[in-house]
């Protein structure tokens, strides 16, 4: 059911590469054959396009953070295969002074290209380290902040790059097998990421990145990894951009080639490989278009005025309407091979009775809590704990603290004072370790990872819980399938739907199989029955029950229904004003005035 | 003077107010209660064009206000006091006051207004001057209802006036929501201190889950017990 | 220390239209959310039109009102036609639509004019200079210098006197809320964006007359990075923050052309978009350590 093991995810790169590259090398094979050498090279930069735009894509599309900055890492592919192929007789003119004695060396063009590569590939990771931790808006400003450093550069460092003016000497190579080899090899690796399992976390973060924290994912890890590699693509393009003029130029790549890379992929899609290679024939053939209709033809009966620029507002108007009208492009999330693929929902999948036994969830215990919001106090002085596989309910009016509660414990917050112990060890500071020692949570918005799968939001956890360390946990929880999973949250059928598609019952329950699939020891539910009536809270408290009977995992509730709370919990805490004012029993609660008043409110003071 | 006939109100796929009506008469103070997450909030702020209703009616003096825009609803003298105040921090309390004054038409007799409740709220005639944002939880929640005021309601809709306060403050609050009442101002509140809101409420709606499960005077909701069994479901 | 005075009048000269621009920005950032890339090509329009108006045969003074007229239009229009439709689509997609929303100006210029710069006559006495004590100070430091200090003690008044600044000012803070009070939202948008483009208008003959009128169609470019980098330095979103970061980023860019060997002077833009990066990891509030206000 879920293709993200590693020989799946390469196998659907393969075939998704083979049915994007045949059409695309065709049709530039084609154009090439029939329009002569401007046809030939035209159809060559196409492909250049391609590489540099599914390049872009590989971190734009699964991490959401658009970046404007990827042209910056072709141009120092593109210069540092010019300084490095280029003849010492033309470098001894141009850049005499080359700092490292550049100017006297001459590399092969595969060797300078490796070597290329690898300077892109440092220079990608250290902008990805600034990236990483950045969402939205800074990311994309830090990124075009990277691109007008590049330029500057290049325009400036005379002594390296020969300034403002052409650097020409480059060994040419026309031939596009190499573009077309080189292109197949970014689809494969493009195609395969989104597939494979490390994709699919980063795509969790795209949709929700606290959530996706929440649930184990390194997020800034797996952005720079993919930051990485599609500089490393970018890199390539330049670099073959390079070799096909046989000269660069700062000015080759600046804002113009930005712009257009951003619109090929926004109008093909940029969460889709199909879509970014889409976008890139598409507004190849607009530019072609509208860049003959700017150079005045000759139409027989009239010739057309000059309209020079003319391509350039075709650019910037499709982008307005894409953005307008469907800011997810063409495809979408949408991917070439969905033509063929059948996906067949298995029956059933049931966890098989001799699972392993031996495990033993560790407790959660909360000491001396407290939390200030400037100057409220949020949270004062919360202490408690959740046995072993107890279940454990935390009820208090609106305003009383329990969300913060909740943020604390599942490692969202740090405490201002207190402890949070799970077993003997504390609480891991960096929220993704904190599913890691199987401690997870729902939230009280619901926070899916809306465009995923049913399949796919499950998958993220499982991933988590089959790579975490064993030394983090102890002992070694039960393993199940992600069909298993979903047979046991009743979900299976649900499988393919997009998570953001379901019912609202069904929303909560697959939120609750998500936290169930990694946390072994605790599970945080916050408000799960919140706007739920009777017939729906029934349901649910047995979603809560399958979850605590998949591995015995304790489970704290924090609800304001009171109800809801003593019909499922063993004990009970009630929280008011950040403090908790009664610990007990159903029984005791139920009958504790205390908790009355915290409810509906007291008589006058 | 407001109908609320069968009103819907979704987020996502979540039915927060699933087809309730209900009514406020002129002159009358009625409290809307109930648990977190019952709809409440969300029917208010359909009411004020804030959330924009899947299905039902909102008439308010004979006018169907539902999808209209929060700007618009405020002139016709329908006005909301938010959840969590929403004071504006950076402008200074008489600010606040005057920005919520700029809809009325007669400038002097806002400006009257202005004066008298500086006087009506000593601590915001004290503070005019100063930023809101340096004001405590009770003296922001005097400058929310004062802000109100200022755009000479014929409906004021209070949301959770009391959250977050201390005991003190809270009865404070109340006082002045009955003194309001006392002036001739209709109110329909939101409170999750039933207790409280019944002492001074004319009637009130008992909502949960979406729905309204019970309404009446204090005396016919009845005691604190038939109230909890409404609060809590039939489970309890 | 005549060369320190005179590098300091420098610095406030550049800082003054750093700070004009930079509000521009924040103000429509403040409201609308919206980070406006194609707030460049407003510049670039009230240049075209001043160009246009010399053509006309229009005096100097007729040119200026007409062009800082254009760029008030042409900001109004953009929100009108390309903006309003996105505004409530998360950041990313408003800034790719101002992406666009650049592009098309700009190729729009090319088309119809051309994309080789022009010049539009400047009145002579803007290229003659005043010598105070030793210190030349030439006449455009002046006029920006006076310029900008008027235009902000006006809007700094409009502010806060108004009904419309106040309307502005708590639209920024909490646009629900505002509108709650019966602040309109389509009236305060649209104001920003006047307001925004009557900056990016003055600003634009405060950088004619330091460029001698050279217009052309990517003029808008340098001066919105600019902005970009005094918001980051203000904090986003904040209306003194950015003037301030104005002010900041024209000392620091006098201070690097001053004080880098002169083989790379050109590297002073590219040291200061690595600065912002820092800026934007370690304090993504900005420098000034003003919260940065968002839309809710």
């Amino acid at each position: 059911m879920s293709s993200h093991t590693g020989w799946q995810a390469l196998k659907v790169g393969v075939i998704r590469a083979l049915l994007l590259a045949i059409p695309v090398v065709i049709l530039a094979l084609g154009w090439g054959a029939l329009r002569g050498a401007g046809g030939q090279r035209l159809a060559t930069v196409a492909l250049i396009n391609i590489v540099l735009v599914v390049g872009i894509q590989i971190f734009v599309g699964n991490s959401g953070v658009v970046s404007f900055g990827h042209v910056g890492f072709a141009a120092v592919g593109a210069y540092s295969m010019a300084i490095l192929t280029s003849p010492p007789m033309v470098k001894r003119a141009r850049i005499p002074d080359a700092p490292f004695g550049l100017s006297g060396v001459e590399l092969t063009v595969p060797l300078a290209a490796v070597v290329s590569l690898i300077l892109v590939a440092i220079v990608g990771a250290f902008v990805g380290v600034v990236v990483m931790r950045l969402s939205g808006v800074s990311a994309s400003i830090v990124t075009l902040a990277f691109l007008i450093v590049v330029y500057n550069v290049l325009n400036n460092w005379t002594a390296l790059t020969g300034g403002a003016e052409a650097f020409y000497g480059i060994p040419q190579s026309k031939s596009p097998w190499v573009v077309i080899a080189i292109m197949f090899v970014v689809l494969i690796v493009a195609s395969a990421y989104k597939s494979s399992a490390t994709g699919l976390q980063l795509q969790a973060s795209r949709e929700d990145e606290l959530a996706a924290s929440a649930m184990g994912v390194n997020v800034p890890g797996l952005r720079l990894g993919a930051f990485t590699m599609s500089a490393v693509a970018a890199g390539a393009a330049g670099i073959l951009l390079a070799l096909l003029l046989g000269a660069v130029n700062p000015n080759d790549f600046y804002l113009n080639l930005t712009f257009i890379t951003v619109a090929m992929l926004v109008l093909g899609g940029k969460k889709s490989v199909t879509g970014a290679v889409l976008g890139v024939l598409v507004i190849t053939v607009g530019d072609e278009i509208f860049r003959w209709i700017g150079d005045g033809p000759n139409l027989g009966f009239a010739s057309l005025p000059l309209l020079p620029g003319v391509n350039g507002l075709f650019l910037g108007i499709i982008i307005i309407v894409f953005m307008v009208w469907r800011p997810s492009g063409i495809t979408g999330n949408w991917e070439i091979d969905d033509l063929f693929r059948r996906r067949k929902v298995p029956e059933s999948a049931p966890i098989p009775d001799d699972r392993d036994a031996d495990f033993t969830p560790l407790p959660l215990k909360a000491d001396d809590l407290r939390k200030n919001f400037s100057g409220v106090k949020a949270v004062d002085g919360v202490t408690l704990t959740v046995g072993s596989g107890e279940i454990v309910g935390l009820i208090g009016p609106n305003g009383a603290g329990k969300t913060t509660v909740m943020n604390l414990l599942s490692g969202i917050l740090p405490p201002d004072t207190g402890t949070i112990l799970i077993g003997d060890r504390a609480l891991p500071r960096q929220l993704h370790l904190v599913a890691r020692r199987g401690v997870a949570r729902t939230f009280q918005n619901i926070r899916l990872f809306n465009e995923l799968t049913v399949a796919e939001n499950v998958e993220v956890t499982a991933h988590v819980a089959r790579h975490r360390s064993s030394r983090a946990l102890g002992t070694q929880p039960p393993r199940f399938t992600v069909p298993q999973l979903l047979d046991h949250f009743d979900l299976l059928p649900l499988a393919y739907r997009s998570a953001g598609t379901l019912a609202y019952g069904e929303q909560r329950r697959l939120e609750i199989a998500r936290a169930a699939a990694v946390g072994c020891n605790v599970v945080l539910l916050d408000e799960p029955v919140a706007g739920m009536n009777e017939v729906e809270s029934q349901s649910l408290r047995e979603s809560i029950r399958a979850l605590h009977d998949l591995m015995g995992a304790g489970v704290l509730v924090v609800d304001h229904d009171l109800s809801f709370i003593l019909g499922l919990c063993q004990r009970i805490y009630v929280l008011d004003a950040g403090r908790i004012i009664a610990e007990g029993t159903p029984d005791e609660i139920a009958s504790n005035p205390a908790v009355i008043e915290a409810y509906i409110g007291s008589e006058r003071t | 003077m407001l109908q609320i006939d069968s009103l819907v109100v979704r987020y996502g796929g979540i039915q927060a107010v699933q087809g309730i009506s209900l009514e406020v008469q002129e002159g009358e103070l009625v409290a809307l209660l109930g648990p977190n997450g019952a709809g409440k909030s969300s029917t208010l702020n359909a009411c004020v064009g804030l959330v924009k209703p899947a299905s039902g009616r909102i008439v308010f003096e004979g006018r169907e206000v539902q999808g209209m825009k929060p700007e618009d609803v405020v002139r016709l003298g329908l006005v909301l006091t938010p959840e969590g105040r929403r004071i504006l921090t950076g402008l200074t309390v008489r600010e606040n006051l005057l920005l919520a004054g700029a809809i009325r038409k007669d400038r002097k007799a806002m400006l009257a207004d202005l004066d008298r409740l500086l006087e009506r709220f000593p601590i915001l005639g004290e503070r005019a001057g100063l930023a809101a944002g340096t004001l405590s939880g009770g003296e922001a929640q005097q400058l929310a209802i004062a802000r109100s005021l200022m755009c000479a309601p014929r409906l004021l809709l209070l949301d959770e006036p009391t959250l977050g306060l201390a005991p003190k403050v809270v009865d404070q609050v109340f006082g002045i929501v009955e003194e309001l009442r006392a002036e001739g101002i209709t109110v329909l509140m939101v409170e999750q201190n039933a207790v409280r809101a019944l002492e001074i409420a004319d009637r009130a709606y008992v909502m949960r889950t979406g729905v309204i499960v019970g309404q009446g005077t204090a005396e016919e909701l009845g005691d604190a017990e038939g109230l909890i069994s409404s609060y809590l479901g039939a489970g309890s | 220390m005549t060369e320190l005075i005179q590098q300091i009048v420098n610095g406030l000269s550049l800082g003054s239209t750093y700070a004009l621009l930079a509000l521009g920005l924040a103000i429509v950032f403040s409201i609308f959310g919206l980070v406006n890339f194609a707030y460049g090509e407003l510049i670039t329009i009230a240049a075209y039109t001043m160009l246009l108006t010399s053509y006309m045969g229009l005096p100097w003074t007729l040119q200026i009102i007409a062009g800082v007229l254009a760029a008030v239009v042409g900001s109004v229009l953009m929100e009108q036609i390309a903006f309003k439709p996105v505004r409530n689509a998360d950041p990313t997609t408003m800034i790719i639509t101002s992406f666009g929303v650049a592009i098309a100006i700009q190729s729009i210029f090319t088309m119809t004019v051309s994309a080789r710069p022009r010049a539009v006559p400047q009145p002579d006495w803007t290229a003659t200079s005043v010598t105070l004590g030793g210190i030349i100070i030439p006449a455009y430091q002046i006029l920006t210098i006076t310029v900008t200090v008027v235009a902000l003690v006006l809007m700094t008044v409009m502010l806060k006197k108004t009904r419309i600044g106040l309307s502005m000012r708590a639209a920024a803070e909490d646009f629900g809320a505002a509108r709650l009070l019966g602040v309109r939202a389509n009236r305060v948008v649209s104001a920003a964006f006047a307001l925004s483009g009557l900056l990016a208008g003055v600003a634009a003959i405060l950088i004619l007359t330091r460029t001698g009128g050279v217009v052309e169609p990517t003029m808008g470019l340098g001066p919105v990075l600019k902005a970009f980098v005094a918001i980051v330095i203000g904090g986003i979103g904040s209306l003194s923050g950015a003037v301030l970061g104005g002010f900041i980023l024209g000392f620091a860019e006098v201070a690097l052309r001053a004080g880098l060997p002169s083989s790379v002077t050109g590297l002073a833009d590219g040291v200061l978009f690595a600065v912002v990066v820092i800026i934007i990891i370690s304090r993504p509030e900005g420098i000034l350590g003003v919260k940065q206000r968002l839309r809710t």
